[in-house]
């Protein structure tokens, strides 16, 4: 399986033997939308359900009971106050230079 | 009472270790005694800057394997050191290599792993995560419950990278070897050249949303990022209209930034984009809706116009620095 994988810096070109796993970034490919027939077909399609058992697994392996990672505790982020806001009177631009000069960006 | 070894899996970029390595390393260097992992062709400084960095110690392979051949044979070399060493904590870069790494060792080791980490620290044993969900509205604490090394994928920007020199102090190690770990294999390496900063070591980063209604219409905040030497950034919004490219998007499906000043222009301020720039220092805003989400964000922010007032500020700029 040959792959551009992306990188920090661009992206690198792979070649993987197979059988392999591949995750795949989003905005890599543009969806098709279903055509009418695809429609009608996907209601005829098979769809296999399979149990924890099916694929020789223990209850306790899996979910919440399996999980490697717990969750203890949620909490609301500290919130981050706001600051001023102008309505533009077309002194808007001036008042954002100032506050960029406060601050020493300009 | 033996102190708690912190290990961090060290990149390099452009000859340097990369400012995820270096910020992994300081906090690792508060938590407990902190170590770093080295693989793969590196300049001569390499292991001294990351002592320089708090590292205690590095464990060094320098062989090509590591470089021509991804994510097998780091795995390989890591576990054993992990098995040999037992580190309390292991901590990896939100990279595409770090990721990748994570992925496979804790199946491996069958340990789990907790990803996105904004925070931590020791605990009862183990480890306590802090990650921010629902676009960094909420806080969630985590902790993995399988015994051995924790491992954890640090988000970009937790922490502040600081000086802190140790002793240089490297452990050779040997290199991956085996036939069966060269199974994805490096061909080409292709570095798209970029102009101007990087989005994620930007000082100031302008960004445009769908306020900015087209392609072309992006050039003014290129033209406002030029003069004050930032980097251009987008929402998902612009991306998904095709006006920029995916390497600009900025949020949770994009980068992460967390400059001096970030500049919302045209953004609504989503909740997913705020995940990606809520902890910039300073945010300035310019959009017409003055209901719009990302005002209560903003440190400083103008309803108006933007196609007036960008231009207006690119101007009083260029007159404040006399260009």
């Amino acid at each position: 399986m040959k792959i551009q994988r992306q990188t920090e810096a661009g992206y690198d070109i792979v070649e993987a033997s197979l059988p392999a796993v591949a995750s795949v970034t989003a905005g890599v490919v543009e969806p098709r939308y279903p055509s009418f027939k695809g429609i009608m077909a996907a209601k005829s399609k098979p769809v296999d359900q399979v149990t924890v058992a099916d694929l020789g697994l223990d209850a306790s392996q899996v979910g919440w009971a399996g999980a490697r990672q717990e969750i203890t505790n949620v909490a609301q982020a500290p919130a981050r106050q706001a600051g001023e806001k102008f309505e533009d009177d077309g002194t808007g631009a001036e008042k954002v230079v100032a506050f960029l000069e406060n601050l020493k960006v300009v | 009472m033996a102190v708690d070894k912190i290990w961090v899996f060290a990149e390099s970029a452009e000859g340097k270790p990369t400012t995820a390595t270096l910020e992994m390393l300081t906090k690792a260097a508060e938590v407990g005694k902190a170590e770093a992992i080295l693989l793969g062709p590196a300049p001569d400084d390499a292991a001294q800057m990351l002592a320089k960095h708090g590292a205690s110690k590095v464990y060094r392979a320098a062989d090509a394997i590591y470089r021509d051949y991804l994510t097998l044979p780091a795995a390989d070399t890591v576990a054993g050191l992990i098995e040999k060493h037992k580190p309390a904590v292991l901590l990896f870069a939100s990279s595409y290599t770090g990721r990748d790494l994570v992925a496979n060792l804790s199946a491996r080791l069958d340990c789990g792993a907790i990803t996105d980490v904004g925070d931590f620290q020791l605990k009862d044993g183990s480890v306590e995560a802090t990650i921010p969900a629902l676009g960094a509205s909420y806080q969630n604490i985590s902790t993995l419950v399988r015994p051995g090394t924790k491992l954890l994928v640090v988000r970009p920007k937790s922490f502040e990278p600081k000086l802190n020199e140790q002793p240089v102090n490297v452990e050779e190690v040997s290199a991956a070897a085996a036939e069966g770990l060269r199974k994805v294999q490096m061909k080409d390496r292709v570095v798209v050249k970029r102009e101007g900063p990087s989005l994620e070591g930007a000082k100031i980063v302008i960004s445009g949303g769908r306020g900015l209604k087209g392609e072309e219409q992006f050039a003014i905040l290129k033209e406002l990022a030029d003069v004050l030497g930032g980097a251009v950034g987008a929402s998902r919004a612009a991306v998904d209209a095709g006006w920029v490219p995916y390497a600009m998007q900025i949020g949770q499906t994009g980068k992460t930034v967390k400059p001096d000043v970030y500049f919302a222009i045209g953004i609504s301020g989503a909740v997913q984009h705020l995940s990606g720039m809520k902890t910039s220092k300073y945010i300035v805003t310019i959009n017409k809706d003055p209901e719009a989400p990302i005002f209560q964000y903003s440190d400083f922010g103008i309803v108006g116009d933007l196609f007036k007032v960008v231009p207006q500020l690119i101007e009083e700029i260029k007159k404040r620095k006399g260009l």
